[in-house]
């Protein structure tokens, strides 16, 4: 039986009673069982820290291990299908197929053999081991009647320094927890945290900041810090409108928008500060050229390093995402809608009362009900710019949690990034309302670069959420509270377009907000961001907006919020 | 069972002497209407716990209405019904939902006769006749709808119903809330609500206890009750961590598996009609039956399982 990984993870958890430890070994039904129940009888990776001790350095490692493993699934047989009598079945097709596969070679080597002797003696056959394995199995056999695991180990002990002259030792079980194994998990699961709520600066970030920076604003610098940028004698090459055009689409991928949709919506929103910006709506898609080869290239190693961060840690962003799941459901599809129907009880409607005495029409009462299909779409803003290196694959991860939940609720929902270069306001679009759900994958292409127009992206949501007709429109925006286009210094060519810095960008940010809410949008603010910028954030969003430091949290802390934020439309 | 076996039974449990011969003085000082006696109920199941009946106890003699806490399969029905059953009270049991409105609780008005007439609904009624009321999963209404037993739940003690009276409540009423709070997908009662309230926190059921319950309420063998307590177990672990949803968790539908089982049905159809099939997500069917069958062969006769 082939399992699924979320199948062979909860099988292993139900039986070895620990939800903290991912499987990893053979997907098979009965080895799972038998691992899981090893680890439940050994716990805190006892047998294991056994093995490694006393075997890791001699040159016959893997036959010990094999002699320890045997005697430990032999001692733990019985008690084993007395509180997991179903797996009885599957015990006989495993080791049957052990034998068979075993029975067929001609030559085995020790380890093997054991394997082969094992086999035959769970399938019931008669042993035939030669006579140095002869006595070894009787001693393995002659351990069940150990009580505890402390008298099994000293058994083993027995067994390897008689057949094998290795002086083996035990450990108490306090000792080797706080030596090795709890130690260890602890840090494990230390890490882990950490990973999630303050992500480390790779070096690899660095470099492609540099050679994109470069290749951008054709300046070259060392490092962003030495304020190169700021120095008057920096030579920016003049690019025409076109030129700038290529450099976007090479950087970023093709425009997705048609020119006269383009010309329209920039007509209605690029206006007062935004004046002169341009739209690049992209889904991703490059040029075959080597220029463009590379930008890709850089797009999708972000795209690897984003997913492995994801499934290091999957099985709980999955746990997140189906707690969303339900509190969402619970919570947006409960509430609204209020409607009316005339009944025979409830409240009196004195207009129809007449009805009653002209012809005995007894529906004269009104009722109220709440419909439950209240129709929703959701909006998800993810910050696309550099201040968002060092967190990239954090971003991803919850923007894909929340798209997880809401696409999983059959929820209309758009994932877009966003970002600046030049005069140009760079949408990436993950996915559309209308996507099939595989497409929520793509959040994973996250990758952040160059500065960012928060105004001007949401002004843009706005105009654009009239597309899909929902009657309650939500906006998720995953930002650091740092809205920053200093367009002047890295272009040259769009003197036209104001600069979007300071307390001017947060204040217009923050009124593109407000803008929304009058238009009855519920908003939610996600801060990706620092400590020092949580006063900007607040200032932009209000009291709507989630900080989330530690991600065992996040699905209620977000499912509340946004709860909260509905229902003020 | 009757209330006299009921109360042997939570004697048993060790719960004070004291506090049952108060519960009898309550008994004898509220005498129930004939026409409300059909409605005191006779429970099927007993709770067991000696600490919980302590608390409902005291809470329910010392006048307060009571909020019963915790997640599913946690007895909160059961202890609900019993205590009307100790106290010898006519119960109304109001299923909360988005649609509950004050209507549903109060009553609505109706015609009769060509005038318009008050029909009395569960609060109303249960207020008047000295009765109990369990507000079933009250966190599942909306908290407007709630707001207008606010008057009735405190001090005050009445409920103004718009266009009939003010009904004072009898000293024999009690509310009995129940919720399933701080799971998937509850959502907040106010704190208005909740401090009209004294609140049980329920405990989550031990292998213990169900152990008990399936050797006093099934004929399974004494070595088979170890394995469905572990599967009811495993599955609560499962669903408190977040692998599954809390549907799968239900001693309700294990013990009409049980039922249909002891009648002759295989075991796996009896155990899919009662618990995998709780749940609608193809996902979370296969990891309980994947649970199922570590603990049970495919084609376990269901005849062994009992005595």
């Amino acid at each position: 039986m082939s399992l699924s990984d979320r199948r062979v993870q909860n099988l292993y958890w139900s039986i070895s009673e620990n939800y903290d430890r991912k499987y990893q070994g053979d997907p098979a039904f009965y080895v799972i069982g038998e691992r899981a129940f090893l680890d439940l009888v050994f716990p805190k990776n006892q047998l294991e820290n056994f093995i490694k001790r006393n075997t890791q350095f001699l040159s016959n490692q893997e036959d010990l291990r094999k002699v320890i493993e045997i005697a430990a699934k032999d001692w733990i047989r019985d008690s084993f299908l007395r509180v997991r009598p179903g797996m009885a079945v599957h015990e006989g097709g495993h080791y049957e197929g052990l034998f068979q596969d075993l029975d067929r070679m001609r030559k085995r080597s020790f380890s093997q053999e054991m394997d082969y002797q094992y086999s035959r003696h769970r399938t019931g056959r008669p042993l035939t081991p030669g006579p140095i394995l002869s006595p070894l199995l009787e001693d393995i056999f002659s351990l069940k009647t150990c009580k505890d695991s402390k008298d099994f180990f000293q058994g083993i002990i027995g067994i390897l320094k008689k057949f094998f002259h290795v002086n083996a030792e035990f450990v108490s079980e306090d000792i080797v927890v706080e030596l090795k194994d709890l130690g260890q998990d602890e840090e494990v699961k230390k890490k882990k945290k950490r990973r999630i709520v303050e992500e480390k600066i790779r070096e690899e970030d660095f470099e492609s900041e540099e050679i994109e920076s470069a290749e951008f604003t054709n300046v070259k610098r060392d490092r962003p810090e030495e304020g190169a940028l700021e120095e008057p004698g920096i030579q920016v090459a003049s690019k025409g409108e076109e030129k700038t055009f290529k450099r976007i689409v090479m950087h970023f991928g093709n425009q997705d928008l048609l020119q006269g949709r383009q010309a329209e919506l920039e007509r209605i929103i690029s206006r007062g500060i935004h004046k002169g910006m341009k739209l690049h709506l992209t889904r991703g898609n490059f040029e075959k050229d080597m220029n463009s080869r590379f930008f890709e290239d850089q797009i999708l190693l972000q795209r690897q390093a984003n997913l492995e961060a994801f499934e290091k840690d999957q099985h709980h962003y999955r746990r997140a995402i189906f707690e969303l799941r339900e509190i969402l459901r619970k919570n947006l599809f409960d509430d609204f809608d209020q409607s009316q129907w005339r009944t025979s009880r409830g409240e009196v409607d004195p207009q129809e009362v007449w009805k009653y005495y002209a012809y005995g029409e007894k529906n004269i009462f009104n009722k109220k009900y709440f419909d439950r299909d209240g129709s929703f779409s959701v909006d998800i803003l993810l910050d696309m710019s550099a201040s968002q290196q060092e967190r990239q694959e954090e971003v991803a991860i919850q923007g894909f949690l929340i798209t997880e939940a809401l696409v999983e609720l059959g929820i209309p929902t758009r994932v877009m990034g966003f970002c600046n270069l030049f005069n140009y306001q760079i949408l990436r679009l993950f996915r559309d309302y209308k996507d099939d759900k595989r497409q929520n994958m793509e959040i994973f292409s996250y990758k952040a670069s160059g500065s960012n127009r928060d105004g001007y992206a949401l002004r843009y949501v706005f105009e654009t959420m009239k597309e899909i007709q929902a009657e309650n429109q939500v906006l998720i925006v995953l930002s650091d509270g740092r809205p920053n286009d200093q367009i002047h210094i890295i272009g040259g060519s769009n003197q036209e377009v104001a600069n979007y810095e300071d307390e001017e960008a947060v204040y217009d940010t923050a009124g593109e907000v407000l803008q929304g809410r009058i238009r009855n949008k519920a908003i939610l603010g996600v801060f990706t961001g620092q400590d020092q910028d949580l006063d900007q954030e607040k200032l932009i969003f209000g009291h709507d907006f989630v900080r989330i430091t530690d991600l065992s949290r996040f699905s209620t802390v977000v499912g509340k919020y946004l709860k909260s934020v509905i229902e003020r439309i | 069972m009757n209330r006299f076996e009921l109360i042997d039974f939570i004697k048993k449990q060790g719960v004070e002497e004291a506090l049952l011969n108060r519960v009898e003085d309550f008994v004898r000082e509220n005498p129930i209407d004939e026409a409300y006696k059909d409605r005191v109920p006779e429970s099927l199941f007993a709770y067991y716990g000696k600490e919980i009946w302590t608390k409902a106890l005291h809470g329910i003699l010392s006048g307060y209405h009571i909020l019963l806490s915790g997640p599913k399969a946690t007895g909160k029905n059961v202890l609900s019904e019993n205590l009307a059953q100790v106290f010898n009270r006519p119960l109304w049991n109001i299923s909360l939902n988005v649609n509950s409105d004050s209507g549903a609780l109060l009553g609505g008005k109706t015609f009769k006769a060509g005038e318009v007439v008050l029909e009395k609904g569960p609060v109303t009624l249960a207020a008047q006749e000295g009765g109990f009321a369990i507000f079933d999963e009250i966190n599942m209404a909306k908290n407007e709808s709630l707001s207008v037993v606010h008057s009735a739940l405190d001090y005050r003690g009445i409920i103004d119903i718009p266009g009939y009276k003010r009904v004072k409540l009898s000293k024999a009423t009690r509310f009995i809330g129940t919720m399933n709070y701080g799971y998937m997908g509850t959502r907040e009662l106010n704190e208005a609500l909740i401090s009209r309230f004294l609140v049980i926190d329920m405990p989550i059921l031990q292998g213990d206890s169900l152990a008990l319950i399936l050797r006093e309420e099934t004929r399974l063998r004494e070595d088979k009750i170890d394995l469905f307590v572990r599967l009811l177990m495993d599955l609560q672990n499962k669903s408190l961590q977040g692998e599954i949803s809390s549907k799968s968790v239900d001693i309700r539908g294990l013990f009409a598996a049980l039922k249909m089982m002891e009648g002759g049905l295989a075991l796996l159809p009896a155990l899919e009609m009662g618990i995998i099939n709780k749940s609608f997500d193809q996902f979370e069917r296969e990891i309980v039956e994947d649970l199922i069958l570590t603990l049970f062969s495919k084609d376990q006769d269901p005849g062994e399982l009992f005595r």
